[in-house]
């Protein structure tokens, strides 16, 4: 709300950020003794300090980072469990449990819970990634305290009352068909189903129709008993609060909190894609398709990690990449196209993702795999190595000036077990990617030849184009994510 | 201004927090306002929070200012506003701010263009000169013409054409509308994006794109005084041109119902409900925003309660009070749940819009709301481009920035018998659009 003037009928572009990043979660964590102040002397001088850190008995991490400028307070647990670890043909079970979390508590029943969230002003909401679920809210910093009790009650107490969870249970299925609706949507689910087949990075985070109806309430028990535990948590708690202050009232709220033994959950390395293979969601009606293809990216500890999202800025991050000069500018084939580095605890991905009207999809992509191939034959103009570096370094305040934001980056930082002063080193990390390190994590990392391929539009226009690219499997949207990995060989 | 300052202000929103009766309630930046000689106005706020600044150009033009035949002009020309000038060439402005670690973006509404930047603080003389410089003299060729329209093109496919919702949106202001410009979609028909040639770009710029239509707002890490100093330089010799009539507020009043069916390849029906309301200006706003928060803003609110979570009815509501310069839209709109007929689900929304008219909102109700609303100001401002979107808004909507600084106490004033009579004298079926979205086979399998 605030000014709600209806918006963005039409920007200049959809997907700049999330394409300019390719780090969409990068972060930051605890060291630096001393805090330092933010620096207000250009980019060269950006320093965050370091969150306040405290474990509590219980094995409750907590952080916290004063950002005193504005009056709120933005907390964010993360528990380190999320979709991967769904019990497998019950996909969508943590999704699910985020859900339910917000059902009621065991003395606040779900109504009378946001009546007390929203009656200061405040938010709280939940939800499940891939590596994560998390529950976050905002509060004004004079409603810390009811913040504090809010979040830990829905964190250690919730009800999962009986008809609450087939009444959740009804609205996630009511809004995995709702999805179907978005080709954006499908294309995304599809991909990673398509690319990581039976691993479970393959699996759609909210579940399939047919994996959330086999859900029960004892799967959502028994997820929640094992995997809300405070030693495998974390909560960030970053604004305008004093820190010391915070962690007391953290240690007040969250010590009842059990701690349980947990059996770490191991997520496999996947398995990248050999050879081209297409999967084309057939949708008849389009007029426009949805493209993403890609392959098995890089963890983000890997050395290649830097290198590797500078030269996927000089090909598709930003207004001034070579896809948006090529596919875009010099010849108008779609609105909006971007590369992306994504990592995860395990196996990422690197992916391009794009969409065209139906005539000109085996164009887009081809003029798309140029890009490709140009960089990883080596072709790097210094210019464009410089604009890249400078482009992320300076970005990278902005990424994080938001509590929130900061708040993401701070967990990210501990779930990805990256370098303590990771926020503070990441320009340097950065600028340090030398055109040598860049051209060789291109010519190793940039998929070419192997690529899972998935283009959501209507198969009778397009299927013989897309046949070109290699073997081509078609499906209707209805069935775009049953079971990536099982599908047979190919049909043409 | 020093940090304590700002710190000082904020605490004055604070106490507004407090559960009970709202004491008066501030919202107060140092904002310093200036004018050049050719009309351009600038809005200068200084924040050291973060070592950055964004850098908004607001234009008062946007598709309340176009003509039929050539809809989606405002759109397409920000657009064009990115594709190089005579100094310059295409590309030149983004490759230029990302070398420097900016970025750079627009949006086109009904109402404005806004044209935005952050960068790190350094580099704030060169976003000067570039958006100076593309004020100045654009140039529109026929080739980056027809590259963009294409581009546009593909933008309309998107976000209208293959997106349930767009088209919704697009039947549901183009029937709600017989006579304002607020009847066609910003983006513009299809056939209006082809229509569009050189000279109508070349017109268009010099009549809407001059410094006394134009308002730049700054916020963040800068010195004012260098600031200002290179914004008169770079912008000063801009000429002012007469400006062109405003469109004609001829939207008859709305007579009886009206209706519209879209029938798509859909998985599920949905409905929405239009209703003239004055334009945001009016002293009805206030009542009326609030009245959007008791019905769908959060999951304590009415509709998303009952409908979603009480009688299952919808996957899905959302209700907007719309701020535009001329009168406006309130929207309410809900999915359905697989099973459920659009009927249904439209007597229930008709149901409880009814009894907002008929009966006052509970005192603690309204107090939730008007909490609601203090907060979502506060967090409309976390940023320096969020503190600049909001000075901007309030100029548009308001004639004034300093409109932000009293907007609560409007709120505050907000009394229950205000909402239920701004409820009963515009919600009413008479005054309403209602287009159902109807699901249609398309090869794949329909649902119940």
């Amino acid at each position: 709300m605030s000014a709600p003037v209806r918006r963005v009928r039409g920007s200049r572009i959809l997907l700049a950020l999330a394409a300019a990043s390719c780090l969409v979660d990068a972060a930051e964590a605890a060291p630096p003794a001393s805090p330092k102040p933010a620096a207000p002397a250009g980019t060269a001088g950006f320093q965050v300090p370091a969150p306040a850190r405290t474990v509590l008995k219980n094995g409750l991490t907590v952080l916290v980072l004063e950002r005193r400028s504005i009056p709120l307070v933005q907390f964010r647990l993360m528990v380190k469990a999320g979709s991967a670890s769904d019990p497998a043909g019950r996909e969508g079970t943590a999704a699910l449990v985020a859900r339910l979390l917000k059902r009621g508590t065991k003395t606040r029943p779900a109504g009378q819970y946001f009546e007390e969230v929203e009656f200061v002003g405040g938010t709280i909401d939940t939800a499940a990634g891939p590596d994560a679920s998390y529950a976050w809210g905002e509060f004004a910093t004079r409603d810390m305290e009811i913040g504090f009790n809010l979040l830990s009650d829905l964190v250690q107490n919730p009800a999962f009352r009986p008809e609450d969870f087939e009444k959740e249970k009804r609205l996630a299925l009511a809004d995995i068909v709702d999805a179907l609706d978005d080709p954006a949507r499908v294309a995304q689910k599809a991909f990673a189903a398509w690319l990581y087949g039976a691993h479970p990075y393959g699996r759609p985070v909210d579940g399939t129709e047919r994996s959330v109806q086999a859900i029960t309430r004892s799967d959502a028990l028994s997820f929640y008993g094992s995997r809300y535990v405070p030693n495998n948590a974390v909560l960030a708690i970053v604004g305008d609060v004093d820190a010391p202050q915070a962690a007391r009232s953290a240690q007040r709220y969250f010590s009842a909190w059990k701690r349980r033994t947990l059996a770490a959950p191991e997520i496999a390395e996947a398995a990248p894609v050999r050879g081209r293979k297409v999967l084309l969601v057939d949708k008849p009606d389009a007029t426009q398709s949805q493209i993403r293809f890609g392959n098995i990216g890089v963890r983000r500890a890997d050395p290649d990690y830097f290198p590797l999202v500078v030269g996927n800025t000089v090909l598709g991050g930003g207004f001034t990449s070579w896809l948006v000069n090529e596919v875009r500018v010099k010849r108008g084939l779609t609105y909006s196209i971007s590369s992306r580095v994504e990592t995860l605890r395990s196996s990422g991905s690197i992916f391009v993702s794009t969409f065209s009207k139906n005539a000109s999809v085996l164009e887009t992509i081809q003029v798309a795999l140029d890009q490709v191939r140009r960089l990883r034959g080596g072709d790097l103009p210094p210019e464009d190595l410089d604009k890249a570096r400078s482009f992320l370094a300076g970005l990278y305040p902005l990424r994080v000036e938001s509590p929130e934001d900061l708040a993401a980056e701070i967990l990210s930082v501990d779930l990805y077990g990256l370098e303590p002063d990771y926020i503070n080193q990441y320009q340097k990390r950065v600028r340090s990617a030398g055109a040598d390190a860049v051209k060789h994590a291109a010519a190793r990392r940039l998929p070419m030849d192997d690529l899972a391929i998935v283009v959501v539009g209507p198969a009778q226009s397009i299927r013989k184009d897309l046949e070109t690219l290699g073997p081509v499997t078609v499906r209707p949207v209805q069935s775009a994510l049953e079971g990536g990995g099982a599908a047979p060989p190919a049909g043409r | 201004m020093t940090r304590s300052v700002r710190c000082a202000a904020w605490l004055a929103v604070l106490a507004a927090l407090q559960a009970a009766p709202l004491p008066a309630q501030e919202i107060r930046f140092n904002v310093i306002p200036y004018r050049l000689d050719n009309g351009l106005k600038v809005l200068a706020l200084e924040d050291h929070s973060v070592p950055a600044l964004s850098y908004y150009t607001f234009f008062r033009v946007g598709s309340r200012n176009e003509h039929s035949g050539r809809t989606g002009i405002s759109h397409l020309f920000e657009h064009m506003m990115f594709n190089g000038t005579k100094k310059f060439g295409p590309g030149v402005f983004d490759r230029m701010l990302e070398s420097k670690g900016g970025v750079s973006n627009a949006f086109t509404t009904n109402d404005i263009t806004v044209y935005y930047e952050s960068f790190p603080s350094e580099t704030l003389d060169m976003v000067v000169e570039l958006e100076a410089d593309r004020m100045a003299g654009l140039a529109v060729t026929e080739e980056s013409l027809a590259s963009e329209r294409d581009v546009v093109k593909e933008e309309r496919r998107l976000r209208t054409d293959n997106d349930v919702e767009g088209s919704l949106w697009e039947l549901l202001e183009g029937t709600a509308y017989l006579a304002h410009p607020y009847q066609w979609p910003v983006v513009g028909w299809m056939q209006d994006l082809d229509a569009i040639t050189v000279k109508d770009c070349e017109e268009y710029f010099r009549v809407h794109y001059a410094p006394n239509n134009a308002t730049v707002i700054l916020v963040g890490d800068f010195k004012p005084d260098r600031a200002i100093g290179w914004i008169s330089k770079a912008y000063g010799s801009i000429p002012a041109q007469p400006g062109a009539p405003p469109p004609v507020r001829n939207e008859p009043e709305q007579k009886g119902e009206r209706r519209a069916l879209l029938k798509r390849a859909t998985q599920l029906p949905a409905v929405a409900f239009a209703y003239h309301v004055p334009a945001a200006s009016s002293e009805d706003l206030f009542a009326l925003d609030l009245l959007q928060i008791v019905l769908g803003e959060g999951e304590s609110s009415r509709l998303v309660r009952r409908l979603v979570y009480e009688k299952e009815l919808a996957t899905r509501v959302e209700v907007e009070n719309i701020w535009r310069i001329d009168p406006a839209l309130f929207v309410v709109y809900a999915e359905a749940k697989p099973g459920v007929a659009p009927e249904a689900l439209e007597a229930a929304l008709s149901a409880e819009i009814d009894l907002a008219g008929r009966q006052e909102v509970g005192a603690s109700e309204l107090q939730k709301a008007k909490n609601v609303r203090t907060t979502s100001q506060v967090k409309a401002l976390k940023t320096n481009a969020g503190k600049a979107e909001q000075l901007g808004l309030f100029e548009t909507y308001f004639g004034s920035h300093t409109r932000l600084f009293t907007i609560l106490k409007s709120y505050d004033a907000v009394t229950a018998p205000g909402v239920m009579n701004a409820a009963a004298r515009h919600l009413r079926p008479d005054n309403r659009t209602v287009v159902t979205v109807v699901p249609e086979e398309s090869g794949g399998e329909a649902r119940p």
